[in-house]
């Protein structure tokens, strides 16, 4: 039996399961958590215990995180000049020699209450793209729950662009469904089996000639987004088995959102730059792109729980035995940094979407139990996805807080003899040092960050551009506060099994920058 | 453009972690304060930490002053010194010069927390009476006088307190006992300063300092809690805790058994007779 016919596929957390499973997978829910909270928790009792031991062990990681953030600069360097090359390139003379007419590009833009500014300019982009509109099916996904203005604001929308399109449809995932949690995973999945009953089958159009691309609301494509990946999709292996990876940009109010924002904005942007030149550790992320057959064939994104965009991928992975890949296209998409009414209300935004973004956690358990299930999947397959993921979430969670916070803690708890010794007296001289150095690669950052700046707004004044490079000093607080406290809050949830809903960030735009 | 081959990345890959494994042993040990002796022999340096200091004073070693100093908490850090006994002076323009014989041992810091006095102490006379600043009906020609309010406060602070009563702050209790002046650790040692650590071995009580005649009062120096003010017949002193040689003693004011008080842990009052003045170190 294929792994996705069994009922392990589609479970969301360990309520779903009964008996030995749900044990099991209760456990493997609580392992990221134990990972993460022991680390930090080992660290302090040995500041205590051994200070001498704690502190050697401290300038070892943090000269591990050196050579780390030197060797995955590496790739964020070559990522960018790929980018560029990629955004340069001319692609017709690549297409000429392919067979592209029958592809159809299936783009579904989920939405809840964003304003009209958001939705239209989503819509307008894929217009503007260098692409025959009457190639691409446009799937507006509203909620029921949403209301009347947001069946309006749809409403308007398919009026004055449906007949620019090949179809335009306008979805309304009904509220309410039993065993579907309110969120993106389940409105998307709703309109990807609508659209297959209301204008795939009826224009017969067959599932394998449908590229899906699943963007947000906010989600603006460049020039040539649909060239890049059509060239992509067919020059792959096989298409069937391969998800193609953008690069989002949050570009589309970045002149508008407060330094933190655009910080931690870019930073999710430099690590999927990164990841792009790692394919072996990429999962999807975001807004991707996947064949309807693939989708059709698992019955579409998961409903019951709320990391859709990396869950599709795990399902796809195991549905295939491990035989399933990531493929980076290294082309940006452009989204929204975060932006809400107000500095404490936005700093409140990041938080909740980084603490959504870290609840990506809820894979862990969902990978490994599959990789315990399904004997099909290659073991050397099953080690790198288990231990990229394991490592992933664990770094993010302890990392910063290690380098930042805890470096300091054999001083204060190491007791007058290790406060003695030339060891103490090194620790934050060395750390200081290492410190120093890898926060170098910051104006790596400072640089790539400003290629990718659209053009400053007559509204904003030449300042700006210099707060754009200043700001890059917040990492070592937006790392922590935005990444490492939010990840260990998604950890200790799911340790506590203490489940997290789906939180919808708002998009807000400055009208004077539209 | 192809995506970073396997080829590169595994290149750069093991290059970075050949590097990063030939520095670790390399930097472990360099931490721990081994360094590479004569005829590659391995030692083990020590190093001195000068506490309390701002960035504008010189410290000199076995008569030789100290370029490469690296600043840490309020201070400074010179590493890498060879286990032996160092000559350490502080200087700082316009305060006196304050030497202390150190011993470096290897692995070990010592640390040493300068008192540094003004060569010229700034006495301010805190009036007993100020000039009135005159009401609608004072006369432009006459100048009346009135109570100092300064005064007055002050001067509730000298009828507070015996002169033989201990005195504690931050788990250091001193007092006197005729002509000595003790003090008691009030915690374990393990988080005792070093001035009561000397090289070795923690003392929890101990004399400070045995005077020529009786002592009057003990209290601590503002601001320090390794420093104690007392005063004699002739003046009032200052006198590091710090026992290791030559421990400084600072006359702060030259008078007829004078007393003194601190407010607030900030501010030195000196009085005698019925002058009372504000001392500025």
């Amino acid at each position: 039996m294929n792994y996705r016919d069994t009922p392990y596929f589609s479970v969301g957390r360990a309520t779903d399961l009964s008996g030995m499973d749900r044990v099991i997978y209760r456990w493997l829910e609580r392992l990221p958590g134990i990972l993460s909270l022991g680390t930090i928790i080992f660290i302090i009792i040995i500041s205590y215990t051994n200070p001498t031991f704690a502190a050697l062990f401290i300038i070892i990681f943090d000269l591990y995180w050196l050579f780390k953030t030197i060797y995955l600069s590496m790739h964020l360097r070559y990522n960018w000049k790929r980018m560029k090359y990629m955004l340069a390139r001319d692609w017709d003379p690549l297409l000429a020699n392919l067979k592209y007419d029958h592809l159809v590009h299936m783009v579904i833009l989920p939405f809840v209450n964003e304003g009209r500014e958001v939705v239209e300019k989503s819509i307008t982009s894929l217009l503007d793209a260098k692409w025959d509109s009457k190639n691409i099916v446009v799937v507006l996904a509203g909620e029921e729950r949403a209301g009347e203005t947001s069946r309006a604001l749809a409403m308007e929308m398919v009026e004055k662009y449906g007949k620019k399109f090949a179809h335009f449809l306008y979805t309304a995932h009904p509220a309410g469904i039993a065993g579907e949690m309110v969120g993106k995973g389940s409105n998307i999945a709703y309109a990807a089996e609508q659209s297959r009953l209301l204008v795939l089958d009826p224009m017969r159009i067959k599932y394998t000639d449908v590229i899906v691309s699943a963007f947000d609301i906010d989600t603006v494509v460049y020039p040539n987004y649909f060239k890049c990946l059509t060239w992509n999709f067919l020059t792959v292996p096989d298409p069937h088995k391969t998800s193609f990876q953008p690069v989002p940009i949050y570009n589309n109010n970045i002149w508008d959102a407060p330094a933190f924002s655009r910080v931690v904005a870019m930073s999710a942007t430099f690590w999927q730059m990164i990841q792009q030149e790692r394919p072996e550790r990429l999962a999807t992320f975001s807004s991707h792109a996947i064949s309807f057959e693939s989708l059709y064939k698992i019955g579409y994104w998961q409903k019951n729980m709320v990391s859709e965009d990396s869950r599709i991928f795990w399902n796809l992975f195991v549905a295939h035995d491990g035989d399933y890949s990531v493929v980076p296209i290294a082309y940006p998409v452009s989204m929204d940094a975060n932006l809400d009414d107000g500095f404490w209300l936005t700093m409140l935004s990041i938080y909740k979407q980084q603490r959504r973004w870290s609840w990506g956690v809820e894979n862990v358990p969902y990978l490994v139990f599959a990789c315990i299930k399904n004997k099909a999947i290659p073991l050397h397959k099953k080690l790198r996805a288990v231990l990229t993921q394991v490592e992933g979430f664990w770094s993010l969670a302890t990392n910063p807080i290690m380098i930042f916070l805890l470096g300091w803690l054999p001083l204060v708890l190491g007791g007058r003899l290790f406060r003695t010794t030339i060891l103490s007296y090194n620790l934050p001289i060395i750390t200081g040092y290492i410190m120093y150095f890898s926060m170098v690669g910051l104006i790596l950052s400072a640089l790539v960050a400003f290629s990718f700046l659209p053009p400053r707004p007559p509204t904003h004044k030449k300042r700006h551009s210099i707060y754009m490079a200043l700001q890059w000093v917040l990492i070592p607080l937006t790392i922590t506060i935005f990444g490492a406290i939010p990840a260990l809050e998604a950890q200790t949830r799911l340790l506590l099994g203490k489940y997290m809903g789906f939180w919808v960030t708002p998009k807000h735009r400055e009208i004077k920058n539209v | 453009m192809e995506p970073l081959s396997n080829k590169k990345r595994r290149l750069y890959f093991y290059t970075y972690l050949i590097v990063f494994l030939a520095l670790l042993p390399v930097v472990v040990l360099f931490v721990q304060g081994y360094r590479l002796g004569t005829g590659f022999s391995m030692l083990r340096v020590g190093g001195i930490y000068v506490g309390g200091v701002d960035s504008d004073v010189e410290v000199y070693l076995d008569g030789t002053r100290q370029e490469n100093l690296k600043s840490l908490k309020r201070g400074f850090f010179v590493e890498s010194l060879a286990p032996g006994t160092y000559s350490l002076s502080i200087k700082k323009e316009g305060y006196s010069q304050w030497d202390k014989i150190v011993i470096v041992v290897g692995e070990k810091v010592v640390e040493a927390y300068p008192l540094l006095t003004p060569l010229k102490i700034e006495m301010v006379n805190i009036p007993k009476q100020v000039e009135s600043e005159g009401g609608f009906f004072s006369s432009a020609t006459s100048t009346s006088f009135v109570d100092n309010e300064v005064f007055a406060e002050v001067s509730k602070l000298f009828e507070q307190g015996t002169t033989t009563q201990s005195i504690k702050r931050q788990r250091v209790t001193i007092w006197s006992e005729g002509a000595s002046i003790k003090y008691r650790w009030e915690d374990d040692f393990s988080t005792v300063f070093p001035a009561l650590c000397g090289y070795q071995n923690c003392i929890a009580t101990s004399t400070v300092y045995v005077a020529k005649e009786n002592i009057n009062r003990v209290g601590f120096y503002p601001e320090r809690n390794d420093v104690v003010l007392f005063s004699l017949s002739d003046g009032v002193y200052a006198v590091e805790i710090d026992s290791r040689s030559p421990q400084k003693i600072v006359q702060i004011y030259s008078g007829k058994n004078p007393d003194f008080r601190v407010e607030d842990d900030e501010i030195l009052y000196i009085k005698e007779g019925e002058d009372i003045f504000q001392v500025e170190i």
